[in-house]
C-alpha cells in the first residue's frame, strides 16, 4: 500500500477514534434512552454504508465495462434495464427508508414524555440565557432546594425532569443519557433520564439561544444511591460558616457588594433570584454554566472580568474591589462547599 | 512498496524540519533551568493547570487570555515584579509562592504549593523573551 493511500486512510481512522473519546458522543450511551438512540444511529450508519458501497460497486462496474467496437455493438434500444430502476431505484429505497422512518418515529416518540400531567418530576430545570436553574422537588416543600448547572442523579433508576424556559427557546441535551428536548417559553416538557453507571456526563444547550449559546453547558453527575443520598442531604444544609479571617472578611465584602441582588447564599441575607444559587458553589465542578473550572484563579477572573470570559453574560464586570477584597471574596466562595 | 517520489520526500523532510523548529524553545528553557533550578516544560503545564491564564495573557499557554492582571509576554525583559521588587529568579519565586509577602494588597492568590513548582513556573516565564 502506498504512502499516499495510507495517509488519508489513517486520517479517517484518527477522526473516527476522536469521535469515540468525545465527552458528548451519542455513540457512547450511559443509559437506556441514549442506548436506543445509539442503536438507531448504528442502524442508519450501517444501512446507508452498505447502500453506498453497493452503489459505488455498481457504478464502477458500469464505468469499467468493456464497450467493444461499434461493429459488434448491440442495438442501443434493446430494452431491459428497467428492472434495475424498479428494484434498485424504487423498491429497495422504499423498503429501507420506510423502515428507518418508522424506527426513528418510534425512537423519537420517547422524547419528551407524553402525558406530562401524570408525571411527578423530581427535578425542575429552567433554562436561562445562558445557564440552567435546577430545582429539586422531592420530599416535603421545606426539603426542596435550588442549584445550578450541575445535576446529580442516582444510578440505576429513572429520574423525571420537568423542563421550562425563563426567556427564549433552549434545548436540554446530555448525549450520553437521552435525546434533545426543547425548553419552550410557556410550555412545560418532561423527560426521563437514567444512568446505568456512575460518571460525569457533559451536556449542552442544543438550540441556538443567543451569543453564549455554545457556552451554555451542563453536567449530570450520576452517583451510587448512597453517594447521591449523602449529596442530597448535604444540599439541604445552609451555606458553610466562613472559617478564618480572610474568608470572614470575604463574606462581609460579598454581603456589602452588588452580588446579593442577583445571587442567593442559603442562610444569609443574600437572597437574589436572578442568577445561579451560590449556597454550595464550591461543591460544583465548573462555573459559568460549565464553561470554566471552579478554581480560585477562574473565580477571581470571573468576578472582575466576566465580560471577557463570556461576553454578553448578565454577570457584570465588578471592577470596584481592591486586591484584598477580591482575594478574600474568592476565599469565602471557595469555602461554600 | 513503491519508491517514494522526490517531491514527497522533500515534503516529508520539510515537515521534519518544521517539527524540529518547534523544539527550539528547549534551548532557552535549558538556559533558564540553570538560573531558576526549574523545568520550563513542567512550569508551562503547571501554569495551565493553576489557570494563571484566567487573569494573565501568557504566550504559549492555551486559553491564557485573562484581562485581570498584567500580560506576561516578554517577562524576562521586565525590570520589576508587581511594581515592587526587581525581577530576579529568587524574587519571582517568592512572588508566585506568597504574593501577599511582596504586596499585601494584591489580588493575586497564592496557588503555588512548593518551591520546586515556583521554580518551574519561573523557568517558563523566563523563556518569554
Amino acid at each position: 500500500m502506498s504512502v499516499r493511500r495510507v495517509i488519508p486512510l489513517s486520517t479517517i481512522l484518527l477522526a473516527l477514534a476522536a469521535c469515540g473519546g468525545s465527552p458528548q458522543s451519542t455513540l457512547a450511551p450511559a443509559g437506556p434512552a441514549a442506548g436506543l438512540l445509539a442503536h438507531l444511529g448504528w442502524v442508519v450508519y450501517i444501512t446507508f454504508g452498505i447502500a453506498a458501497v453497493v452503489t459505488i460497486i455498481i457504478v464502477l462496474m458500469a464505468a469499467l465495462r468493456r464497450r467493444g467496437s461499434l461493429d459488434g455493438h448491440l442495438p442501443i434500444d434493446i430494452g431491459g434495464g428497467h428492472q434495475w430502476i424498479l428494484i434498485g431505484g424504487l423498491a429497495i429505497p422504499f423498503v429501507v427508508l420506510t423502515g428507518i422512518f418508522i424506527l426513528s418515529l418510534v425512537r423519537e416518540s420517547a422524547f419528551p414524555i407524553k402525558d406530562g400531567g401524570k408525571v411527578t418530576p423530581e427535578i425542575q430545570v429552567i433554562g436561562h440565557q445562558w445557564w440552567w436553574e435546577v430545582h429539586y422537588l422531592t420530599g416535603p416543600e421545606n426539603e426542596h432546594f435550588v442549584t445550578a448547572n450541575e445535576i446529580h442523579i442516582p444510578v440505576g433508576r429513572p429520574v423525571d425532569i420537568e423542563l421550562q424556559s425563563g426567556d427564549v427557546v433552549h434545548s436540554f441535551w446530555v448525549p450520553a443519557l437521552h435525546g434533545k428536548v426543547e425548553l419552550i417559553p410557556g410550555v412545560t416538557n418532561y423527560i426521563r433520564i437514567e444512568a446505568d453507571r456512575p460518571g460525569s456526563y457533559q451536556g449542552q444547550c442544543a438550540e441556538f439561544c443567543g451569543a453564549q449559546h455554545a457556552h451554555m453547558r451542563l453536567l449530570v453527575v450520576a452517583d451510587s444511591p448512597q453517594t447521591y443520598a449523602a449529596w442530597h442531604q448535604h444540599m439541604l444544609s445552609p451555606a458553610a460558616i466562613p472559617q478564618g479571617v480572610d474568608a470572614q472578611h470575604g463574606e462581609a465584602v460579598y454581603m456589602n457588594a452588588a452580588c446579593t441582588f442577583c445571587h442567593t447564599i442559603g442562610g444569609t441575607p443574600s437572597q437574589g433570584k436572578v442568577a445561579p444559587d451560590l449556597t454550595h458553589l464550591a461543591s460544583r465542578q465548573y462555573i459559568a454554566a460549565n464553561t470554566y473550572r471552579n478554581d480560585t484563579a477562574d473565580l477571581e477572573a470571573w468576578v472582575t472580568h466576566a465580560q471577557s470570559m463570556k461576553p454578553g453574560v448578565l454577570m457584570p464586570n465588578l471592577t470596584s474591589f481592591n486586591g484584598v477584597d477580591l482575594r478574600d471574596l474568592v476565599a469565602y466562595l471557595d469555602q461554600l462547599k | 512498496m513503491r519508491a517514494l517520489r522526490p517531491g514527497l520526500l522533500a515534503a516529508m523532510a520539510l515537515l521534519g524540519l518544521v517539527t524540529m523548529t518547534a523544539c527550539v524553545g528547549g534551548t532557552s528553557a535549558s538556559v533558564y533551568a540553570i538560573t531558576t533550578g526549574g523545568n520550563a516544560d513542567a512550569g508551562r503545564q503547571l501554569i495551565a493547570q493553576l489557570r494563571c491564564g484566567a487573569c494573565h495573557v501568557i504566550p504559549g499557554v492555551r486559553n491564557a487570555n485573562g484581562m485581570v492582571g498584567p500580560p506576561l509576554m516578554w517577562f524576562s525583559r521586565r525590570t520589576m515584579i508587581a511594581g515592587e521588587i526587581p525581577n530576579t529568579p529568587q524574587n519571582l519565586e517568592r512572588w508566585v509562592m506568597a504574593p501577599k509577602s511582596v504586596e499585601p494588597g494584591t489580588a493575586m492568590p497564592a496557588l503555588v504549593a512548593t518551591r520546586q513548582q515556583a521554580r518551574d513556573i519561573a523557568a517558563y516565564l523566563y523563556t518569554l523573551r
